[in-house]
């Protein structure tokens, strides 16, 4: 029995289907990841969990509770928004008390659990300010306080830190990860970030325009991608996908490229002779080969991005794009001419038409 | 910024011209009120020549101002505080709520600004006369008679309405997950939030209501009910009546506009601009 069962909803906005037969199972305790690109419901199947659109189709289940047709506070959710969404009039202290005073709690009991919170989250100092008087981070801060409080079944975060600067980004990153390591409260976080999606997440949801693309653990979206969208979606920098047509020989397997290249394949791939595939290699699992006639794809060097800690270089040839990525330096210049070779094992395989992954056969 | 002379000069021009415009009826009036000897219909003086309270005190134990000065405050109280709080829950619904019908009721409410007073007030004699069902009674010559007329007001709901509309969304839903209800959302949450323009709607209402003379004159025609300016318009026509002691009613009924307006100076203020630069 999951903490969060969402059971085949749709959403509708007059006649727009935004949310298409979407199911998730959250485990209790268990932190997952929405991500999709802008516009794919993100935000709106975060707002029909909890309780802030109503679903049109499907139902939702809390805790063991069907809260389908129950309002937000009858859900035991809290959420964290966007905007942080503070009470402006109101201090940090009675932000963060607000639902507690709503709910009826006696003062001191209130003040006992906020100043926990608060200590939790170091706004100690600051309970006695106005949200106008903090500083981007801190209200951000303010704004899980006011969620630690309640001591929901469930946190929804609704992409909390696009709003910071990509430092505070990381660190309160960090955080987040610390407190639901301490916590262990079931969480929803929304985000485009796939960063945020693969160190947070145990559990990834992706999604496209209201339907949901795949479901699993980060290291498994990122090596065995359902499909070329998902593929494209996880990992920075992004896959490279090469079209090409599967060539067998024997027992082994290859996919010519445009360029005429042959870059062997795994086995165990359930693929026919000629069959047009989509070959997707990871820009981290590309090497360049020491002696230029080694096989491979040879290519010319396009531009260079040097972060110091990465390297990732560009190469193209006639009808074909390449980015590769190097944990250490090398001596390569722009225009010079490199062959590039793949590691085998690692490679990913996509029918063309379907852009689905290609299964293994099981006698492989 | 430094000014010329000539600059300093042509400022200070200005600014007497525009006291002596404003200000000048007004000093009129307090001068002759407070005039000994009594001045003919439609003479004001600059200065009193001999100082007295005369007029004021006859005004007020003769001709018992009090009566009409506490009908005044009944209604304008009773009426600031109904009308200000009707129109905040109608501009809640029309700012916050999509709801069927909704573009008919604002035009409705619309409507009621673009009617004159004088169109309307024949209806609302009959209306006012009618027996009420159920209670038997008709609201003719009572309070409530004067009250409840004005206290959906226009122009109060669409200046609500517009500031309600600028409080972000997500403030809503984050109260509403906080577990609030809508009455609670309302009030602890917009309501606060446009406390400002609150304040300027109640000034604005607080004038209108004072300065109402035909509903009034259409609601009672009991004299122990007038409001000052019925009973204003009744010392007019009265031959025997002193013009010293009509400017002094005049001046009693003007002091609780002054003092509102001086009380709540800040907030009118910051009320009318606080539109334009929303913060
Ligand atoms: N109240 C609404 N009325 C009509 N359409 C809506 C409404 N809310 C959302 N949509 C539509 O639903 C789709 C999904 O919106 P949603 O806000 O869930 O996207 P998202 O994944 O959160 O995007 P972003 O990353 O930009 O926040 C969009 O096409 C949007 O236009
Ligand atoms: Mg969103």
């Amino acid at each position: 029995m999951g903490a969060v069962l969402v059971n085949n909803i749709g959403k509708s906005f007059g006649k727009v289907d935004v949310i298409k037969d979407v199911s998730i199972t959250v485990e209790p305790g268990e932190f997952c990841v929405l991500i999709g690109p802008s516009g794919s419901g993100k935000s709106t199947i975060l707002r029909l969990i909890a309780g802030l659109e109503e679903a049109t189709t499907g139902a939702i289940h809390i805790g063991g509770r069907d809260v389908t047709r129950l309002p937000p506070k009858q859900r035991d959710i809290a959420m964290v928004f966007q905007t942080y969404a503070l009470y402006p009039q109101m201090t940090v202290a009675e932000n963060m008390g607000f639902a507690l005073r709503l709910s009826g709690m006696r003062k001191t009991e209130i003040a006992e659990k906020v100043k926990a919170a608060a200590k939790l989250l170091e706004l100690d100092q600051l309970l006695d300010r106005l949200p106008k008087e903090l500083s981007g981070g801190q209200r951000q801060r303010v704004s899980m306080g006011r969620a630690i409080v309640r001591n929901p079944t469930v946190f929804l975060f609704d992409e909390p830190l696009s709003n910071l600067d990509a430092k505070l980004r990381a660190q309160v990153r960090g955080e987040i990860a610390d407190l639901h390591k301490r916590l262990k409260t079931t969480s929803i976080y929304v985000t485009h970030d796939q960063i945020e999606a693969m160190t947070l997440g145990q559990k990834i949801v992706v999604l496209r325009n209201g339907r949901v693309e795949q479901i699993g653990r980060p290291m498994d979206l990122y090596n065995e991608p359902a499909n070329v969208f998902v593929a494209g979606f996880i990992g920075t920098p992004s896959i490279n996908l090469l079209h090409g047509r599967v060539r067998v020989n024997g027992t082994t397997k290859a996919v010519e490229l445009s360029d005429g290249s042959h870059i062997p394949i795994k086995a165990g791939f359930d693929v026919t002779a000629n069959q047009k595939v989509v070959l997707g290699l990871r820009p981290e699992h590309l090497t360049i080969a020491a002696r230029p006639d080694a096989e491979g794809i040879s290519v010319k060097v396009t531009a260079i991005e040097n972060t110091g800690s990465d390297m990732v270089v560009n190469c193209e040839k006639p009808g074909l794009r390449l980015v590769a990525a190097f944990k250490e330096q090398r001596s390569i210049e722009v225009g010079q001419a490199v062959t590039i070779v793949p590691d085998h094992g690692k490679a990913c395989l996509f029918d063309c038409t379907t852009e689905r992954h290609v299964p293994f056969t099981t006698d492989a | 910024m430094t000014q010329t002379f000539s600059q300093k000069i042509a400022r200070a021009v200005l600014y007497a011209f525009l006291l002596i415009v404003f200000c000048g009826p007004f000093w009129g009036i307090l001068a002759t009120a407070f005039n000994s000897a009594t001045v003919q219909p439609g003479q004001l003086l600059a200065w009193p020549e001999d100082f007295t309270f005369r007029h004021f005190a006859y005004a007020w134990n003769e001709a018992k101002a009090y009566i009409y000065l506490f009908n005044s405050i009944v209604v304008v109280v009773i009426g600031t505080v109904l009308q200000t709080l009707v129109s905040a829950l109608a501009a809640y619904a029309l700012a916050r709520k999509r709801f069927r019908g909704m573009a008919v009721v604002s035009l409705a409410i619309l409507s009621t600004i673009m009617l004159p007073e004088e169109v309307i007030s024949i209806p609302l004699y009959l209306i006012l006369q009618a027996k009420i069902p159920l209670l038997g009674v008709s609201l003719y010559n009572t309070y409530f008679a004067m009250i409840l007329p004005v206290v959906g007001w226009a122009f109060s709901v669409f200046l609500l309405t517009e500031f309600m509309k600028a409080v972000p969304k997500d403030l809503e839903d984050a109260a509403r997950v906080d577990g609030a209800s809508e009455l609670q959302i309302f009030w602890h949450v917009i309501l606060p939030l446009v406390k400002p323009a609150l304040g300027t709607a109640a000034i604005f209402g607080f004038l209108m209501i004072w300065d109402q003379y035909l509903l009034p004159l259409i609601a009672v025609d009991k004299k122990e009910l007038y409001t000052i300016p019925v009973v204003l318009r009744s010392m007019r026509v009265d031959e025997i009546m002193q013009v010293n002691i009509f400017i002094a009613v005049t001046v009693i009924a003007t002091v609780p506009s002054i003092l509102v307006y001086l009380a709540l100076q800040r907030q009118f203020n910051s009320g009318l601009t606080a539109g334009a630069v929303k913060g």
